[in-house]
C-alpha cells in the first residue's frame, strides 16, 4: 500500500473512532432524578442509590463483588462514594465494605443501633478509623438528603449503641424509605412523589408487625423484600401496607432456599413483578419525571 | 548433521541442553526413584573417559555431553521427587496450629487464602491458653503435646482480617494432607508450590507474633502491595484487576463471568504474564531509551534490569521465569554483539527451569503452554503467514496473524488434553484484542507511576487504559456469547497424535523442498533470456 493512501486510512480510522466515542460519549437524554442499583454480589444485599453526583451505599454485600457492581454503577471519573450506609453488621451485608474503604473515598460511614463481634464489622471499624471517615450513628425519624430532589429516609432501626453486641441483630435492620420527587414546577400543591423505594435490610415478621402496629409502614412503589426472600420475612400483611408494584430479591447461591418459593406465591398473588439479582444480575431502578423505569444485565421477569 | 553441529559451538550447546530436556522427559513418564546419585557417578566416569580418549573429535565430544546431560537430567528428576508419604499419623480430633505466613494473602471473592510455613499442630486440651508464639522460633513444646507438619500448610479463612508475610497466627481447623495419593482432585500447582497440607475454618485467626523473614521478600511483597493498591485506586473493577493480571499476573479479584469469557475464547494467557508481556516490556524500554538518545548496547544494558524487575515484581510463576529468561537472552545478544536464536534461548530457558524443578514438565500446564506457544509462534508463524496472502500487511496484520495461528496449533494437543474444550474463534480475539496490550500495559504503568507523585494527572492515561481494556471486556464478551467452543474429550495418545499432525505440518511447511515442475521441452529454436526487472533487454 502506498504511504499517502495508508496515511489516508489511518486518518480515516481515526476520525470513526473519535466520531464513535464522541456519539457515546455526549447523549443528549436528560439525566434521571435518582437511580437504585441492587448489585449482584451473591447472597448478600449492596445497593448503590444515586442522585446526581451524590452516592450512598447501602451494604457491601459478602464480599469484594462489590467492587465490580461499584466499577458499573459509578461515573468513571467519581472516585468519592458520599455515604456508606450499613443496615447491620452480619458478614453478607458487611463483607465487602472494607475493601470500598480501600478503594473509593468515603464520606461518612452511618450505622443504625445494631452492633456486633464480626471480624468484618471489626475491619470496616478499622478501615474507617484509618481513613479517618466521619461515623454517625441514626435514629428512627432521621433524614439524609442526597440531592434537592431525593432523600433517605430512617423508618426503623433499634435504639441502642454500636458497642453492644445485638441478640436478634436482623431485627434490628435499619428499615430506610428513598423518597423521590419530581421537581416542583411552581404549583402550590408542592412536589409530586416520583417514586418511593423501602429498603429493609434483613428485618423479619418481627419488625413488620411492630411497624403495622405504630402505623409506620409507608407506601412504596418499589419494595427491597427483606432476607433475601426468606420466608419469615415480607408478611402478607406487610405487603398489603407498603403496596409495592415491583419487588426486587437480592440472593445469590445459598444452603437457605432463598427465596423461599411461600414467599414468591405471596408476592404473585399481589399481581407484584419480582427482579431477582442471582437470575436478572444487577438490577437498576431508574426514578424520572415519568416514573420507574427498569434495566438489568441480564433479561427481564417474566 | 552431527558433524555440523558439533562443529558449531551454539549448536554443541542447543543438543547438549536438549538432551537434558529429553532426560527429563524421559523420567517424567514414571515418577519414581530410579537410581538416584548412581547416574551421576556413572555418567561422569563415561564423560571423563570419553574426553580422554577423544578429545580432539568434536562429535564424540557432542554425544559424550549428551550423554552426560541425559544422565543429570535423570538424577536431578530422582533428587526431585519428594519423599515417600510418612504413615498416617493419628489426628487429633481437638487441634490447635500454630503457623508462619510465608507468601503473600491472596484475597478471593469472599474468601482469603494463606500459606504458613514452621506449621505445628498442637493438642488443644493439653496446650489450653498457653502462649504458643515461642514454636515459630524454633522452638518446642516440651510436653510434646505439639509435633511439626513438614511442608507449607495452605488455609482458606475469611477474607478479613489481613495478615502480612511473616506474622504468626494461631488458629483452629483439621489438617488435610495434599498429595499425589490423598483422594482429592490434584492440585498440581499448590504441590510444586511446596503445599502439603490444607485446612478451611470460619473462626477468626489470631496473631500472636511476628517473624523475622526475608528482606527482599517483605520488599517485593510491599511493592506488589502498593501497585494493587494504586491501580484499584485509580480504576474501577473489574479493569483494576485486568490491569493487575497484565502488569503482575495477579488476577484473583475478576469476576467469574469474565475469567470465564477469557477462557471460552482462548485468551486466558494475557492475565498470566507471559512471554508477550515481557516482550513488549522490553519493547517499551527499548523504545524509551531510543527516545531519550542512548546507545542501543547501552539502553540494552537498561532494558535488561527493566525486564529482571518486571519479572520479579510480576511474581518469578514458571511463565514468567521463562519469558524472562529468553527476552535476557535476546537482550544480552544485543548487549555483547551475537545474533540471537530463538531455538539456543528457549533451550536455555526450559533447561534452566526445568534443572530448577523437573517436576514442572509433567505437572505445571502454564509451562506447557507457555512453550508449546513459543515454539509455535517461532516454529509455524513466519511460514503460516507467508501463505495467508489473503490477509493484509497493513499493521502487521499478517504476521499477527501467522503467529496467533502458529502459537495456538501448537498448544492445542495440550489444551484438549487439560481442558478439554477448545476455542474455535480464539486465534479471532487474539488477534483483534492482542495489539491493544501493549498499549494498556504502557498508560496502566504510566498512571500508576504519575499517580504517586500526583494523582489527578496519574488518573489521565489510567483512564485511556479503562477505556481500552472495556473494549476488550466488549469484544471477549460478544465473542464467548457466540456458539464456537467445541468440547473435545482425548487421552493422551489422541492428543499424541495431534501433536504429530502438527509436526508434519511443521515439516512440510519449513524443511520439505518444493517438488520441481516438470516443463516440456521447448521446442527447436526457441530461446528464452532471463532478464533482471527493470533492465532494458539489449541484443
Amino acid at each position: 500500500m502506498a504511504p499517502n493512501s495508508r496515511n489516508k486510512l489511518i486518518l480515516a480510522a481515526a476520525a470513526g473512532v473519535l466520531l464513535l466515542v464522541g456519539c457515546w460519549a455526549v447523549r443528549h437524554d436528560s439525566p434521571p432524578l435518582a437511580t437504585a442499583t441492587f448489585m449482584d454480589v451473591g447472597q448478600g444485599d449492596a445497593i448503590l442509590v444515586a442522585a446526581g453526583r451524590v452516592q450512598a451505599l447501602i451494604d457491601g454485600g459478602p464480599g469484594r463483588q462489590v467492587l465490580t457492581g461499584l466499577g458499573r454503577a459509578m461515573p468513571l471519573t467519581d472516585r468519592l462514594i458520599e455515604y456508606v450506609i450499613v443496615t447491620h453488621p452480619h458478614a453478607d451485608h458487611v463483607g465487602g465494605l472494607a475493601a470500598v474503604f480501600g478503594r473509593y473515598q468515603v464520606g461518612r460511614l452511618i450505622l443504625g443501633g445494631a452492633g456486633a463481634a464480626t471480624p468484618e464489622f471489626a475491619a470496616l471499624r478499622l478501615a474507617a478509623v484509618a481513613q479517618g471517615v466521619p461515623v454517625s450513628v441514626v435514629r428512627s425519624g432521621d433524614s439524609i438528603r442526597l440531592s434537592d430532589d431525593a432523600a433517605l429516609a430512617v423508618v426503623h432501626t433499634a435504639p441502642a449503641s454500636i458497642l453492644r453486641t445485638s441478640r436478634d441483630i436482623n431485627e434490628e435492620s435499619l428499615v430506610l424509605l428513598l423518597s423521590v420527587s419530581c421537581p416542583d414546577p411552581g404549583g402550590a400543591a408542592g412536589p409530586a412523589s416520583c417514586g418511593q423505594l423501602l429498603l429493609t435490610g434483613d428485618a423479619g415478621a418481627k419488625t413488620e408487625a411492630a411497624l403495622l402496629d405504630a402505623g409506620d409502614v409507608p407506601a412504596a412503589d418499589i419494595l427491597k423484600v427483606g432476607h433475601h426472600g426468606s420466608r419469615q420475612a415480607t408478611t402478607y400483611g406487610f405487603l398489603t401496607g407498603v403496596q409495592p408494584r415491583t419487588a426486587v430479591i437480592s440472593v445469590g447461591q445459598n444452603y437457605y432456599g432463598h427465596p423461599s418459593p411461600a414467599l414468591l406465591k405471596r408476592l404473585a398473588a399481589r399481581g407484584i413483578k419480582v427482579w431477582r439479582t442471582d437470575v436478572h444480575g444487577d438490577v437498576v431502578a431508574v426514578f424520572g419525571q415519568a416514573g420507574v423505569s427498569w434495566r438489568s444485565r441480564r433479561g427481564v421477569p417474566p | 548433521m552431527l558433524r555440523r553441529l558439533a562443529a558449531s559451538s551454539s549448536g554443541t550447546l542447543v543438543a547438549w541442553l536438549l538432551a537434558f530436556f529429553g532426560g527429563v522427559a524421559v523420567h517424567a513418564f514414571d515418577e519414581r526413584i530410579w537410581l538416584a546419585a548412581g547416574y551421576w557417578l556413572a555418567a561422569a566416569g563415561c564423560f571423563l573417559v570419553a574426553l580422554i580418549a577423544l578429545r580432539p573429535r568434536p562429535v564424540p565430544r557432542l554425544l559424550a555431553g549428551a550423554a552426560l546431560m541425559f544422565a543429570l537430567a535423570l538424577w536431578r528428576f530422582d533428587a526431585a521427587i519428594p519423599a515417600a508419604d510418612p504413615p498416617d499419623e493419628p489426628v487429633l480430633v481437638a487441634t490447635e496450629l500454630v503457623g508462619t505466613v510465608s507468601r503473600e494473602q491472596r484475597i478471593m471473592s469472599d474468601s482469603a487464602t494463606l500459606d504458613l510455613d514452621r506449621v505445628f499442630v498442637c493438642d488443644r486440651t493439653a496446650v489450653g491458653q498457653r502462649d504458643l508464639s515461642a514454636l515459630a522460633d524454633g522452638g518446642s513444646a516440651a510436653d510434646g503435646s505439639c509435633r511439626p507438619l513438614a511442608g507449607v500448610l495452605r488455609l482458606r479463612a475469611r477474607a478479613w482480617p489481613i495478615f502480612a508475610y511473616g506474622e504468626v497466627l494461631r488458629w483452629r481447623c483439621l489438617p488435610v494432607r495434599v498429595g499425589l495419593n490423598s483422594g482429592d482432585p490434584f492440585d498440581a500447582q499448590a504441590w510444586l508450590d511446596g503445599v502439603r497440607w490444607r485446612c478451611s475454618t470460619r473462626e477468626p485467626l489470631a496473631a500472636i507474633a511476628a517473624s523475622e523473614r526475608s528482606l527482599p521478600r517483605q520488599l517485593l511483597y510491599g511493592l506488589r502491595s502498593r501497585i494493587r493498591l494504586s491501580v484499584g485506586r485509580l480504576l474501577p473493577e473489574p479493569e483494576a484487576s485486568f490491569l493487575l493480571g497484565l502488569l503482575i499476573g495477579d488476577r484473583d479479584g475478576l469476576p467469574p463471568d469474565l475469567v470465564a469469557a477469557f477462557r471460552s475464547t482462548g485468551t486466558s494467557h494475557i492475565l498470566a504474564v507471559s512471554g508477550y508481556n515481557v516482550a513488549r516490556v522490553a519493547e517499551i524500554f527499548l523504545l524509551l531509551f531510543a527516545a531519550a538518545t542512548v546507545r542501543r548496547r547501552r539502553a540494552a544494558c537498561f532494558s535488561l534490569a527493566g525486564v529482571l524487575i518486571f519479572a520479579v515484581v510480576a511474581g518469578a510463576e514458571a511463565s514468567v521465569i521463562r519469558a524472562a529468561a529468553m527476552g535476557c537472552t535476546a537482550l544480552v545478544a544485543t548487549v555483547v554483539g551475537r545474533r540471537y536464536s530463538a531455538t539456543a534461548a528457549l533451550s536455555l530457558a526450559a533447561s534452566a527451569m526445568l534443572a530448577f524443578d523437573p517436576l514442572l514438565l509433567r505437572h505445571d500446564v502454564g509451562f506447557q503452554l507457555s512453550f508449546a506457544a513459543v515454539l509455535g509462534l517461532h516454529g509455524l508463524g513466519e511460514p503460516l503467514a507467508k501463505r495467508l496472502t489473503f490477509l493484509p500487511e497493513f499493521l502487521g496484520i499478517r504476521r499477527s496473524a501467522g503467529e496467533t495461528l502458529g502459537a495456538t496449533l501448537a498448544t492445542l494437543p495440550i489444551i484438549i488434553l487439560a481442558f478439554g474444550r477448545v476455542p474455535l474463534l480464539g486465534p479471532v480475539a487474539n488477534l483483534l484484542i492482542l495489539p491493544l496490550i501493549p498499549w494498556i500495559m504502557a498508560l496502566g504503568a504510566g498512571g500508576i507511576i504519575l499517580a504517586a507523585f500526583w494523582f489527578s494527572v496519574g488518573q489521565l492515561p489510567a483512564l485511556a487504559a479503562v477505556w481500552l481494556l472495556r473494549v476488550i471486556e466488549t469484544i471477549i464478551g460478544f465473542l464467548a456469547s457466540l456458539p464456537f467452543s467445541v468440547e473435545l474429550q482425548a487421552g493422551p495418545l489422541g492428543c499424541s497424535m495431534i501433536a504429530g499432525w502438527i509436526l508434519l505440518l511443521w515439516y512440510a511447511l519449513v524443511k520439505a523442498k518444493p517438488i520441481p515442475l516438470r516443463r516440456p521441452p521447448l521446442p527447436a529454436g526457441l530461446e528464452i533470456e532471463v532478464i533482471e526487472y527493470g533492465s532494458k533487454l539489449q541484443k
